[in-house]
């Protein structure tokens, strides 16, 4: 879905400047770029995106799995996790939460473009 | 007997809590010897005594009486036992946990490398824009054995026919939508030593491809991956490397797979994982 608008979790600067520059050469456009979890649950409830990618450890005590909660609980929004943690108990609560994805960090175009393009064809067959 | 009991169980606390602190203070291998060293001269002076007293109240105590009397010895041991244990375990969890965040370290950091790169990639000349993309896709070779190293949570051999293929669809322009162009053996499975520079010779041979022999059309699988014998492995690939950077990267790569190259057709490796063999 060309335009969808997207919030970025993510802590390492570079790494979320970079998921911008991809995300806007893929026509998807960033609503912010947010590195605290707190932050986060605030731009989501501001800028209402059609969806998030959230990192899981974040540069405050609120994790992005906290944040995908709030998200949950107040939306129908999904949300995928781009994340380097593969520790099974980090990994149950981010399923828990009931993702659209989980990307495992360090993660490819091709497999993060995938799972953004499977969420907006599925909303788009709902609508 | 209760005031013995008493005295045992301050006595085993102390070692307990001695013990504890050993184990605190140095290291896992270290830890080991000195809680062990504190039971053993325990155990040993509990049944030097034990022995004596038995051997002194023998004649008015039957087997029964002994053992409730004497009971309370096993305390220490058991106490020192169980500390010991309480304490190793809680530093293998240490360990695990330190273990599991170096990795986590370690595949951000290479996401921060491949995000810099990706960053740089928009350059203008063509061939700085080439050189980054190379490099990317050497970043994804030893990301993905990062990876799949760890995927069930401890370090393992990687399955190398997954591996590869998804270093060529990660190097392929179309995502690797366009066939399929590895094919590997049933079941090889490469510690990420040898499994890394394997991957990076896919990858140097699939960017080249890429970049200069797309057009020639090659027949698929364009690489294979082959068991010769115990141990010993033929990596082929029907794209040959041409002289200058690509066949001296791949140069050093053979050198670290103690591998040889093969007269043939394109670039033909043979390479063996046994430490012992040395090169072929």
């Amino acid at each position: 879905m060309k335009g969808a608008r997207v919030l970025i979790v993510e802590d390492e600067a570079i790494v979320a400047f970079a998921l911008r520059v991809k995300l806007e050469s893929w026509g998807y456009i960033a609503t912010s770029i947010e590195r605290c979890g707190a932050a986060a649950i605030a731009a989501f409830d501001r800028d209402r995106p059609d969806c998030a990618l959230l990192d899981i450890f974040l540069a405050d005590s609120v994790d992005g799995i906290e944040v995908a909660r709030h998200i949950a609980n107040n939306s129908p929004v999904p949300f995928v996790f781009l994340t380097a943690s593969q520790d099974g108990p980090t990994r149950e609560r981010a399923l828990a939460a009931r993702p659209a994805g989980i990307v495992p960090k360090p993660y490819s175009d091709s497999s993060l473009r995938t799972v953004l393009e499977r969420i907006f064809r599925t909303d788009a067959d709902i609508v | 007997m209760i005031l013995a009991v008493a005295a045992n169980a301050v006595s085993a606390v102390s070692f307990a809590m001695l013990a504890g602190l050993c184990a605190y203070f140095m290291g896992f291998r270290r830890h080991l010897v000195f809680p062990l060293l504190f039971l053993l001269i325990s155990a040993a002076v509990i049944v030097a005594v034990s022995v004596s007293n038995i051997l002194e109240r023998a004649a008015h105590f039957t087997l029964v009486d002994r053992f409730e009397e004497y009971q309370e010895c096993l305390i220490l041991p058991f106490m020192l036992l169980f500390a010991y244990s309480w304490s190793a375990v809680s530093h293998l969890r240490l360990n695990e946990e330190y273990v599991a965040l170096l990795h986590h370290r370690v595949k951000n950091d290479l996401q921060i490398v491949d995000s810099l790169f990706e960053l740089e990639a928009g350059a203008e000349e063509p061939d700085a824009r080439a050189a980054l993309q190379s490099a990317r896709a050497r970043v994804a070779v030893i990301s993905l054995a990062e990876q799949m190293s760890l995927e069930g949570g401890i370090p393992a051999p990687i399955d190398m026919a997954a591996f590869l293929s998804a270093i060529a669809s990660r190097v392929a322009p179309d995502g690797g939508t366009g066939g399929n162009a590895i094919e590997v053996e049933a079941d090889i499975r490469l510690e990420p030593y040898f499994a890394i520079p394997c991957g990076l010779l896919v990858a140097e041979a699939e960017l080249v491809f890429y970049a200069t022999g797309a057009a020639l059309s090659l027949p698929l699988p364009r690489t294979r991956l082959a068991t010769l014998g115990k141990g010993r492995y033929r990596l082929s690939s029907a794209v040959s490397l041409p002289a200058g950077f690509s066949s001296e990267l791949a140069d050093v790569l053979i050198y670290q797979l103690n591998g040889r190259r093969v007269e043939g057709q394109g670039t033909v490796i043979d390479f063996s994982v046994g430490a012992t063999e040395g090169p072929l």
